[in-house]
This record gives C-alpha cells, sequence and structure tokens, in this order.
C-alpha cells in the first residue's frame, strides 16, 4: 500500500495540484481581463443610460420631425449623433424606413474650419449638407435633376423647397444632423434668410423630408434670445423642435446601480462614486475610471486619490459648463452653494433638466454632483461667473 | 416594428391626416374669395396655435379644387431685405407654382411687376391666385422701419390691384392691436378671423388619430384630454403624443386603452416639452397682465375660479399694496385679445387648464419682482428720464423725477435703489438708509445689498461708539452673516469690557465680553471676580479655622476642657482671619 502510495498516488496528486493551481491562475487572469476589458467598455460607453433618448430621436426621424439635443458633455452628444446614423444600426433603429433615410453629419466646428467662417455662404453650408444624398442619386433621374438645378441656383429657398418635395414623393427623407449648432451664431450664417429657410423646409410640411437633429450646448430659449435681435417680431426660427429638445439630464438611480455593479466595486465604493458624480453618466465614468486608476495602483487610500484625480480631470469641464451658463444663472447657483440663497426656477429650468439642481428629500434645491459643489466652493464667485 | 407615434406636435399639419377641424375658418376664407367686396383676409391667433398649418391646408385643398392656384409665400426672415428683392421673389414663387419660367422683372422690379408683369399674368391666367403670406408680422420690425413702410404700402396697391383674381390670406402670430399704425392702415379695411381653440368636436377626433394606430381612447380618457387642452391644438397633440410615446415605451402585445391616470401621469412631462411655448406668449404680455397671469396661476387650483380679493391678498404678498390701473385693467386683455383667461361671476379662471399649470410652473410670482417696475409705462419713462439726469450728474433734479416715479408707482424697485444711490452720494446717509430700511419691507432681496452697504458707512461715519454699534447690530438684522459687522461688534464689546474691568465692574465687564462672544473670557472674569469678590471672607474663614483647630489641639494635649482656651482661640482666630484677609485682597488687586 505504502509503496503504491509513495510511486502513484503521490505523483497522481501532485500533478493534478499542480493542474488545478495552473488552471485557478489561468482562469483567474482571464476573469481578470475579461473585467478589464468589460470595463473599458463600460467607461468608454458614451451612450450609457441613453436609451429612452435614443429611442425618442430616433421616432423623431421616422415620423419626420426634427430634435435638439442639449447636453454640456460634448462627447456624449457626437456619440449619440454617430450612434444614430451608423448605417450597422439603421436597421435596428429605423427598420424597413432605413432604406429611404439619408443620413448627414456636419460639424459646424469643422464646416468653418473649412470655409472661413466669416465667409462661409449659405450655397456652401448647403453643399456639405446634401453632400451624402448627392452621392446616394442616380445620375440622371429626376431628384439627380432637381439636386443639380438647386446646385446652379445656389442652392435657392425655393430650389430647396422643390427637392424636398422630390424627395417626400419618393418616399426618402433627409436626416440632417448638425453638431454645434450653436457655432453658426456669430458667422456669415448668422443670417434670417438662413434661419427662416432651414425652418420652412424642415416645418412646413408632415411629415417632413427634412428631419433636423442639432446639438448644441444650449436651450432653445437661449438661441431664440440669442437670435431675437435678427427676428424681433417673428416666429422663433425653432420653436417647430421644443417638442424634440432632449436634454441629456441625469440617469435613474436603477442605472446608476446597473453600471457601478458590473464593474465589481464595494457598496462604499459605489456610494462614493455616486456622491461625488451624481447621476451623470459621463462624470460616473470618469469617477469609476479615477477610482479603478487608484486601485491598480495599490493607493492606501483610494478613495482619496480618486477623489482628487477625479477633481484634476473635471476641472477644465467644469470651468467650461459654469462659462456656459448665463451670468444670471451662474450667480444664481454660486448663491445657491455658498449663501444657501434659494434661487428662481424661471431661467433655471434648463439646469434642473440637465440634472444639475435637484430637489433634496425635504424639497430643497441643492447643486449637483458633489464634485460641483466643491469646485464653487473653491472659487470666487467672480472667478466662476465673470465671462 | 412598433407603430410610429401618430401625433404631431412641432411641424404644420396642412394638407396631412393630422389636419382636423377649422372648416368655420377654411368656409369663412372661401367666402372672402368668393365676395365681390373683399379680396383679402387676416388671420390672428396665439403662437403654436395651428395658423400654418391653415395656411397649408388652403394651399392644398384650393390646389384641389382648382379654382385658384395657391401660392404660400412665407416673410419671415424677410424683414430686412430689400422690398425689390422680397418681390422678386415672389414674382419668382408665383411663376414656379404656376410653372412658368423664372420671370425678368428688370431694373425696377417693384414697378415693372406691380404695373406690367402681374397685371399681365391676371389677364392670361384662367384661374385666380390666392397669395397665402404667412408670418407677415416678422415684417413690422423697428429695426426695418424703411423697409416695413415701403413694403406695407406697396403691399396696399397691391391688394387693390385686381379683386376678382388677386386674393391674399395674410397670417399674423399676435393681436392685432399690436400692429404697428402702418401695418394696421394695411388691414384697415380687411375682415379679420381670430385663430384660437378647437371645438369639443374636433378635439375628439384629432385625440382619436391613434384609434387606427393601435391605441384607443375610451369617451371617459377624451373628456380628461378635453378638460386640460379645451381644444389648444399644439397642447392637445402634445399630451396625445406623450401618452402614446408612455404607453408604447415597452413592446406591447395588445392595443393599450388610455386611462385618465395615465394621461395624468404624462402630464409633467408635457409641461416639461411645452414651457416654450408660453414663452413666446409671456414674450409678448405687458408688464401688467405677466403679474396677473402668474398671479391667477399661483392663486387657482384646478377649474378654481379666483376672486378679485383673492389675487389682490397674493399680490399684497410680492409687496403690490396700492391698486394700479394697469393691473385692473389687465383681465380684459387678456380675455379678449389674448383669449388666455375667462371672466366668470365671481372673478376669474384660466381658459386651458395646461396653461394654467405651465404658468404656475414656468412664471412663478415672486421671480416676477422687475415686472413690478413696469407696471406703469409712464413712471417707467419718468425713470429713464431718471437716469439719463444721474448719468449727467444732476443728482437734484434726478431725485426730484425720481420722486415723480415712486408716487406714480411705489413699486419701482429701481427707482426706489437709485433713490438710495443719489442720495448716498450726496453724503444722506442716514436718509438713504431709510429709504431703502422701507424698501425692505416688500422686497427684502433687492434692497439688502445697498441697505447693508449704507447702514455700514453711516456706521463708519458715526462719532460715538454706541451709535456704531447700533449700526452694526441693524446690519446683522437685515444680513445675519455680515462676518465685518460682526467683527467690529465683537471689537466694541470687547473695548468696553477692558474698559469695565478698568474700574472694577466685574457684571458689566462679562456681560461686555458675553456681548462679543467671548466664552473663554468670560469665564476667566468670572473667575476673577469671584475670587475678589469671596476671597476675604474664604481666607478668613480658613484661617479662623485653623486656628480655632490649634486650640482644639492644644487643649486636647493638655487632656483639660478649659473654655478660655476656646475664648482665646477664637478670638485670635479671628483678629489673624482678618489681617490675612486685607492682605490678600491688597496682592489679588495688585495683580490685575
Amino acid at each position: 500500500m505504502s509503496i503504491l502510495t509513495l510511486y502513484y498516488v503521490i505523483p497522481v496528486l501532485a500533478g493534478l495540484t499542480v493542474a488545478f493551481v495552473v488552471a485557478a491562475l489561468y482562469y483567474t487572469f482571464k476573469t481578470r481581463k475579461e473585467q478589464l476589458n468589460r470595463d473599458k467598455s463600460i467607461l468608454s460607453n458614451a451612450l450609457f443610460g441613453r436609451k429612452n433618448e435614443i429611442r425618442r430621436l430616433a421616432e423623431q426621424i421616422l415620423t419626420g420631425q426634427s430634435s435638439v439635443i442639449v447636453s454640456v458633455f460634448e462627447d456624449e452628444r457626437t456619440a449619440l449623433l454617430g450612434y444614430l446614423s451608423d448605417p450597422s444600426n439603421n436597421k435596428a433603429l429605423y427598420g424597413e424606413q432605413s432604406a429611404k433615410l439619408v443620413f448627414s453629419l456636419l460639424d459646424i466646428h469643422f464646416l468653418f474650419l473649412e470655409t472661413d467662417i466669416e465667409k462661409c455662404e449659405p450655397a456652401q453650408f448647403w453643399e456639405r449638407a446634401l453632400k451624402p444624398l448627392e452621392n446616394k442619386l442616380e445620375p440622371n433621374s429626376s431628384l439627380f435633376e432637381c439636386y443639380q438645378a438647386c446646385q446652379e441656383n445656389q442652392f435657392d429657398k425655393d430650389y430647396l423647397d422643390k427637392l424636398m418635395v422630390q424627395l417626400k414623393q419618393k418616399g426618402w427623407r433627409l436626416v440632417l444632423m448638425l453638431d454645434r449648432f450653436d457655432e453658426l451664431l456669430g458667422s456669415n450664417l448668422d443670417k434670417p434668410a438662413f434661419f427662416a429657410t432651414l425652418r420652412y423646409l424642415a416645418s412646413f410640411r408632415s411629415p417632413s423630408s427634412l428631419s433636423l437633429i442639432i446639438s448644441w450646448d444650449i436651450s432653445l430659449k437661449q438661441f431664440h434670445d440669442k437670435t431675437k435681435p435678427i427676428n424681433f417680431k417673428g416666429s422663433p426660427y425653432l420653436n417647430f423642435m421644443e417638442n424634440g429638445e432632449i436634454v441629456l439630464g441625469l440617469i435613474s438611480h436603477a442605472e446608476v446601480d446597473e453600471l457601478l455593479r458590473q464593474m465589481l466595486f464595494s457598496k462604499q465604493e459605489r456610494q462614493f462614486i455616486k456622491e461625488i458624480a451624481g447621476r451623470h453618466p459621463h462624470f460616473i465614468q470618469l469617477a469609476a475610471s479615477a477610482l479603478q486608476t487608484a486601485k491598480e495602483n495599490h493607493e492606501e487610500q483610494p478613495l482619496e486619490v480618486a477623489k482628487k484625480a477625479f477633481y484634476e480631470r473635471v476641472e477644465n469641464l467644469l470651468t467650461n459648463i459654469m462659462h456656459s451658463w448665463d451670468s444670471e444663472i451662474c450667480q444664481a447657483i454660486v448663491s445657491l452653494v455658498k449663501e444657501n440663497k434659494t434661487p428662481e426656477l424661471g431661467e433655471l429650468s434648463l439646469l434642473e433638466k440637465q440634472g444639475f439642481l435637484i430637489k433634496d428629500n425635504q424639497n430643497q434645491w441643492q447643486i449637483s454632483p458633489l464634485i460641483l459643489v466643491e469646485f464653487i466652493q473653491n472659487k470666487t464667485k467672480q472667478a466662476l461667473c465673470n465671462h | 416594428m412598433q407603430p410610429l407615434n401618430p401625433y404631431v406636435a412641432g411641424n404644420a399639419v396642412g394638407g396631412s391626416p393630422a389636419f382636423i377641424g377649422r372648416s368655420d375658418i377654411l368656409q369663412h376664407v372661401y367666402d372672402i374669395l368668393k365676395s365681390p367686396q373683399h379680396n383679402a383676409i387676416l388671420l390672428h391667433g396665439q403662437r403654436r396655435i395651428g395658423k400654418t398649418s391653415i395656411l397649408g391646408e388652403l394651399e392644398t385643398q384650393l390646389q384641389q379644387a382648382g379654382f385658384f392656384c395657391p401660392v404660400f409665400f412665407d416673410l419671415l426672415g424677410k424683414a430686412h431685405q430689400p422690398v425689390e428683392q422680397v418681390i422678386t421673389e415672389l414674382a419668382n414663387k408665383i411663376c414656379d407654382v404656376l410653372g412658368k419660367e423664372k420671370p425678368q422683372l428688370g431694373n425696377e422690379p417693384k414697378t415693372y411687376f406691380h404695373q406690367i408683369w402681374l397685371p399681365n399674368l391676371l389677364k392670361n391666367e384662367k384661374n385666380g391666385l390666392v397669395l397665402l403670406f404667412d408670418e407677415f408680422d416678422a415684417l413690422d420690425d423697428d429695426l426695418a422701419k424703411q423697409t416695413r413702410t415701403e413694403f406695407f404700402y406697396y403691399l396696399r396697391e397691391l391688394v387693390t390691384l385686381n379683386r376678382e383674381k388677386l386674393n391674399f390670406v395674410f397670417v399674423i402670430g399676435r393681436n392685432v392691436g399690436d400692429l404697428t399704425q402702418i401695418a394696421l392702415s394695411l388691414f384697415k379695411e380687411i375682415p379679420t378671423q381670430k385663430v384660437s381653440l378647437l371645438n369639443q368636436e374636433d378635439t375628439f377626433k384629432l385625440i382619436a388619430l391613434a384609434e387606427s394606430n393601435e391605441m384607443l381612447w375610451p369617451k371617459k380618457s377624451k373628456n380628461k384630454v378635453w378638460e386640460l387642452t379645451q381644444g389648444h391644438p399644439y397642447l392637445t397633440q402634445q399630451v396625445c403624443y406623450c401618452v402614446w410615446e408612455a404607453l408604447h415605451k415597452d413592446n406591447i402585445t395588445k392595443t393599450p386603452k388610455v386611462s385618465s391616470k395615465q394621461i395624468e401621469q404624462a402630464i409633467p412631462i408635457v409641461l416639461e416639452r411645452s414651457e416654450g411655448a408660453i414663452n413666446w406668449l409671456w414674450g409678448g404680455l405687458e408688464a401688467a397682465q405677466k403679474v396677473f397671469i402668474s398671479a391667477l396661476a399661483a392663486a387657482s387650483d384646478k377649474k378654481k375660479i379666483v376672486t378679485q380679493e383673492q389675487l389682490n391678498n397674493l399680490l399684497f404678498t410680492i409687496g403690490l399694496k396700492i391698486s394700479v390701473p394697469a393691473l385692473a385693467d389687465a383681465p380684459k386683455s387678456l380675455q379678449d385679445s389674448w383669449d388666455l383667461i375667462k371672466a366668470e361671476k365671481n372673478g376669474y379662471r384660466f381658459k386651458v387648464e395646461l396653461l394654467r399649470r405651465l404658468f404656475g410652473k414656468y412664471k412663478q410670482l415672486h421671480s416676477l419682482k422687475n415686472e413690478l417696475n413696469r407696471l406703469e409705462p409712464e413712471a417707467n419713462n419718468y425713470y429713464q428720464e431718471s437716469l439719463q439726469l444721474y448719468e449727467d450728474k444732476k443728482l437734484d433734479e434726478a431725485l426730484d423725477t425720481l420722486g415723480r416715479v415712486l408716487r406714480l408707482n411705489p413699486n419701482h424697485i429701481e427707482a426706489s435703489q437709485l433713490q438710495a444711490n443719489i442720495l448716498l452720494e450726496q453724503g444722506k446717509l442716514e436718509e438713504a438708509a431709510n429709504k431703502l430700511k422701507k424698501l425692505f419691507e416688500d422686497h427684502p432681496d433687492e434692497a439688502r445689498p445697498l441697505l447693508v452697504q449704507t447702514l455700514w458707512n453711516v456706521a463708519q461715519f458715526a462719532k460715538r461708539e454706541g451709535e456704531q454699534l447700533k449700526f452694526y447690530e441693524e446690519i446683522l438684522q437685515f444680513y445675519n452673516n455680515h462676518i465685518d459687522a460682526k467683527k467690529e461688534i465683537r471689537k466694541i464689546w470687547k473695548r468696553r469690557a477692558e474698559r469695565a474691568l478698568r474700574v472694577d465692574d466685574c457684571k458689566e465687564a462679562i456681560n461686555a465680553y458675553q456681548q462679543a462672544g467671548l466664552k473663554d473670557k468670560v469665564f476667566e472674569i468670572k473667575k476673577k471676580c469671584f475670587w475678589d469678590k469671596y476671597s476675604k471672607l474664604i481666607v478668613q474663614v480658613i484661617v479662623f479655622s485653623v486656628v480655632l483647630f490649634l486650640s482644639y489641639l492644644a487643649n486636647i494635649i493638655k487632656l483639660n476642657i478649659d473654655i478660655a482656651w476656646w475664648l482665646w482661640g477664637s478670638g485670635l482666630g479671628i483678629i489673624i482671619a482678618l489681617l490675612v484677609g486685607k492682605i490678600s485682597i491688597r496682592k489679588t488687586r495688585d495683580e490685575f
């Protein structure tokens, strides 16, 4: 028995043990790698928690209506536009109709880099905006001829209208996505005729063959206030889009929990992230990433280190956010943080929609997330609001 | 794929199945087209009420009927274009609709269009033209006065050119009375038609748009929507849109039936998405109308009629303590011109419940304090005058004018502030402070910064410490967190405490330190004062006790009770205690 044990059982057991250890190590490594990849994909998914918004935007496109995407997070806005116009998503989002949709994504910032902000003419804008449509048209087709007539007539409103009518007759729809649309303000395109044409083409018919999707960090109201000097008594240019104003605000508590649960944070860590980042997916992702890095670096106090790193990463972003607010709104927010002075909601409703202003359990207005509160506390009112 | 939301809350719906009702308005337009006396009509109404949709529907129907050739022409964005350009564009559009080549209007397009091209066209065309001018009021722009005047005169001539074959439908998104005189002169003899709410029957038809599209509306639910929107087309579409969206959020297996509860649940989203719709309305209202409508929204509950007394009580709370004529006139204009409220036997109520909720949420009364300045236009004009005088450094004259402003409108906050500023500049600090204190009673937020600053200046100039203290304390009454005032108060009380200590006034010193909030000092002084007061007695008692004890010891040693020893001991104790007491007091005092 003992010889048997010595010569056979022990080596077998030893072999099994080694195999077990190797397998355990392999699976640990593999799981860890998978987890890291999953974390990475969660942290880089700019559209987390935006399922409802995507659905609403797709619906607006399908019914030929126009929308405005409002968010202070540029990446989120651009990712949303990219997702909606990505051919690989078309079938899932638009079903059978996807074949009849022509997407044109135009970043106004890049348009001006190419054309010169002071010289860009409406014809140049339309040339660029209609390029994807032009590429899709069959030569010698009636639509192509209509497009050519447009081009020859410097994209005159009546010719553009004819093009839209033809598109409608063919059952086609141009989905014109204009990223950073607010950069038009103050440019050579900031003219009544240009905005009026855009409004007419997109809103006069229902369902329209032109679905506008505008993206920026201001509200429609702010846009209308800014264009008031060139449109004193007429209808606000984009008021037909009010129903389609989609503010990328907070995601639900359940979605936040889901996001954090996927990343295997402890309860305390999840609470920490929720507190400093609020329910803004972009902030949550940055905070989670900071905490993950702190943990990977085996910091003694990972939460403290993560908080500091997160603050440093969002400081510029917060400065830009606060500078994007009107001075009065900025001051009201600073007064709420520094003097606990209740703001009047009238002009602050956009901030409420964006989730920077929330009501606490006692029904009192509070600033969210905590990192923004700290940021405001660390700066003077002048530094924050004098812009 | 899920069915698509059939409701349209944004784009014009003329010529599409989503266009419902308005048969009375369309009939009125057809009557005008047939009438030998008239060839033009003005449609007016709030924005988002469906005027462009009516034009779109007219365009479609007229095209189908074939007797008239409709030409839709949008005037938005054309206020600053030269009249020649607008006329050329109009001619191009007419040709486009008629399928003709672009016209050549030559060097003088205005004259050629009016005198040659258009008359010839009308002569040759079998059917008459109907020019559908949308956004006509966009031309009524003060910044483009010359173009406007020229174009309006030109249009007046066009209207009379050929009454039989040239017809006009003008659309404006405001009240006729709000147009400038020159625009009004154009519409003087033209019939007008108000575009208002849909009737109940048409509203129900609009709601039922989705019934062929996988959503059922029981009568009760339709009534609920009617209760909320009273046929406001935009809000009806919006409510139905949001309800449809909520019910189709998840994949549905059977046709959902809309309940009143689901409609009510959708209302917060409806309000959020309709905020913009009231912004335009708001922009067009006069200050008094804004104040009135906000007060009505704040005071009224669902369907509740608000009495004038209830409104007055509410206005009182925002500082409106006197009657303002403009405010008394507001209900009539809000009812007749704006179609927003309805006068009832006992008071007023909102015509559309959802508008009440929108005003209540987004245009809250307490945020309207700036509107109080504009309640009396005449007072506001005087205020502008006084501002100019102030800038020109004519301070006394500015004060006189401001007096006039405040007599006309005691609620003019900016006038009160400017008055105080001028008094401050003139060095009349206390007078300025008094004015501001009066303003503070009704408008604390507006008065506070300047009042606190004024009191601070008054305190700085006060000669007596007591006066200074009074002003600093007053500052804290108005602004409890004024750190500098707190510091100064502390300094004064500290100085007072030190002075009191120098004259051995412990009570006063302790009180002063208490006022200064210096708890450590209070404890220290209390200790010292206690010793000061009772040390003599304590030392005397101790010394007496010690001497007595020694006497007792001596007595024990001797083992003989002798009353004389007791007497000697006690006597000696008293003498020594008195002596020690004297010395200790002197020493304590010296230490101080």
